[in-house]
């Protein structure tokens, strides 16, 4: 059996990766804007289809990968503007009711346009690499090259931008930044843009693999509410590596225990969790605001 | 330099503010008094544009800013410190006053080095979080990172607040140096200390309307009809 375990811990990253890469789009709107974007998933599930579409017109995977999560960060802002910013004023409960109505819309217009059978995008990187330890699709690789960019992307932006300074000062005092002139609308269309564009590429890139459908965004959303619970909502090393713990911890239990517990142990790793360090892995103890 | 003209400002049913007027000259620092829920930081933000009025006229050097963002009116030099400092407490002393100079850009080393100067524990602790600085260190960044926006008009929102007596000198020092920079003081307190350091004017906030002026010296000084306004 532990002969397997480098060839697992290898699947649970590479399967971590797609977690990763969902949760930060959703932590960072979280975390800057106090928004709870459940529509996070159909931005994903349109980066994939958006993507498929791109390929069956006759572009090139990569170039429709691209195009397919330009557009989804165009619409990221929108759904902000009609989801969430007429309810500046109103409650969390009114965000979540109004993102969930979002999440329901968007996966119709899909539907409406594709159907709701599957569809697929033949896989851009075929092929296996092998190592005397663990071999992993050249696919698997890619999830995993295009999370550690992306994190290190979004950790420039975040650090060494002006945009980013913008960002990290209003997620740390709204009031404050709006008092140093930052405008508003310009740091929420951002946010709003570069977490729709994780939600995309996540899509697009695992459409390359897996069927593509209007309600497929709806389990790794939940699977990235797990991973924020795990890392701290809001923290975005904690997304990425609440991301990769619950990866790897849901192919063991799946290559140890048994495969049909593998979601449930997802949600026995949050109970834990929430008993043990209820703020999360990079959760600061408490804040109000 | 600013004149309030009648304003009316509340929160759904509760009206805060009622029909109240100020006029306030460059030279001649102001100071608004008033006691605990009088209206003071609902005046406050209503000026930095993040609360709207529901009538009435906020005039800016002559022109009318009632409409204008919040963003706008940092960009024409109103610039406040709100209360309890509201520092970012995650970034750095330095990047705390980076963002006070957000609407004009990258501050030159020269700008920095002039509040540095000015708070000399901000140079010291630059690469540390703000945060971590004890209340009266925070309130000199708070006020260092509003002179980065380059104030015509600094509003101050009680900034005596949980402050020493010996801090309160240093923050009351600090604001006289800045107004003999030629910025308009309009200072919103409940410690007559303070006032009585800066202002040449005063005003008596009172459940929202404005209800007594006059030079500070004289309304301030040993009058016992300013302190029971006040109700101290
Ligand atoms: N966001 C709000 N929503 C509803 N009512 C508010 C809000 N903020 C303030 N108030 C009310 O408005 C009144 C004035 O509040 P404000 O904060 O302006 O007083 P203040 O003079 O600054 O008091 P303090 O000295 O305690 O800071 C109070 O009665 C307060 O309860
Ligand atoms: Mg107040």
């Amino acid at each position: 059996m532990l002969e397997l375990l480098p060839q697992q811990l290898a699947n649970g990253l590479a399967l971590g990766s797609t977690y990763a890469l969902v949760a930060m789009g959703l932590t960072l709107i979280f975390g800057v804007l106090l928004i709870p974007n459940f529509a996070h998933g159909e931005l994903y599930m349109l980066g994939g289809f958006l993507t498929y579409a791109g390929v069956t017109a006759g572009l090139d995977f990569w170039l429709a990968a691209v195009l397919a999560t330009v557009l989804v960060m165009g619409l990221g802002v929108l759904v902000d503007r009609i989801t969430f910013k007429p309810l500046e004023q109103a409650s969390g409960l009114s965000l979540m009711i109004s993102a969930l109505a979002m999440s329901i819309v968007l996966q119709q217009i899909a539907t409406i346009t594709w159907g709701t059978e599957p569809r697929t995008i033949p896989n851009p990187v075929p092929g296996i690499l092998r190592t005397p330890f663990a071999s992993l699709t050249y696919h698997k690789l890619l999830i995993i090259a295009v999370m550690v960019l992306g994190a290190v992307g979004l950790w420039a932006i975040l650090n060494r931008t002006r945009l980013g300074l913008s960002i990290r000062a209003v997620s740390q005092n709204r009031d404050a930044a709006l008092l140093m002139g930052i405008e508003m609308w310009k740091v929420r269309a951002a946010t709003f843009a570069i977490g729709a564009a994780f939600g995309a590429l996540a899509g697009a890139l695992l459409g390359a693999a897996f069927p593509i459908y209007p309600t497929m965004g709806v389990i790794p959303v939940l699977k990235a509410l797990v991973v924020l619970v795990l890392g701290g909502i809001g923290s975005i090393p904690g997304a990425i590596l609440g991301g990769l713990l619950l990866g790897v911890a849901e192919v063991l239990i799946a290559g140890y225990i048994s495969s049909e517990l593998q979601d449930i142990g997802a949600f026995v790793i949050l109970v834990a969790m929430l008993l043990v360090r209820p703020q999360g892995l990079f959760g600061r103890a408490q804040i109000e605001r | 330099m600013l004149e309030i003209r009648d304003i009316d400002v509340g929160y759904g049913g509760l009206r805060v503010l009622q029909e109240f007027s100020i006029r306030i000259a460059r030279e001649r620092p102001a100071a608004v008094l008033g006691t605990n829920g009088a209206g003071k930081t609902t005046l406050c933000r209503t000026l930095s544009g993040l609360l709207p009025v529901r009538r009435g006229q906020i005039l800016f050097d002559g022109e009318d800013v009632t409409a204008l963002g919040s963003a706008e009116r940092v960009r024409r030099g109103i610039v406040q410190v709100p209360e309890g400092r509201q520092v970012f407490p995650e970034m750095s002393v330095l990047d705390n006053l980076r963002l006070g100079a957000f609407v004009h850009g990258e501050p030159s080393r020269e700008e920095i080095a002039e509040v540095h100067a000015l708070f000399p524990i901000l140079a010291e602790r630059s690469r540390q979080n703000a945060g971590l600085l004890s209340g009266g260190e925070q309130q000199m960044l708070a006020l260092g990172r509003a002179l980065m926006t380059r104030p015509r008009l600094l509003i101050l929102d009680e900034p005596s607040q949980g402050l020493a007596p010996k801090a309160v000198d240093q923050v009351g020092e600090a604001v006289r140096r800045i107004a003999a920079r030629g910025v308009a003081i309009l200072l919103v307190e409940q410690n007559l200390a303070l006032a009585e350091m800066v202002a040449e004017h005063a005003f008596i906030l009172e459940t929202g309307r404005c209800v007594r002026d006059g030079p500070a010296a004289e309304l301030l000084s040993g009058d016992a009809l300013a302190k029971s306004y006040l109700g101290i």
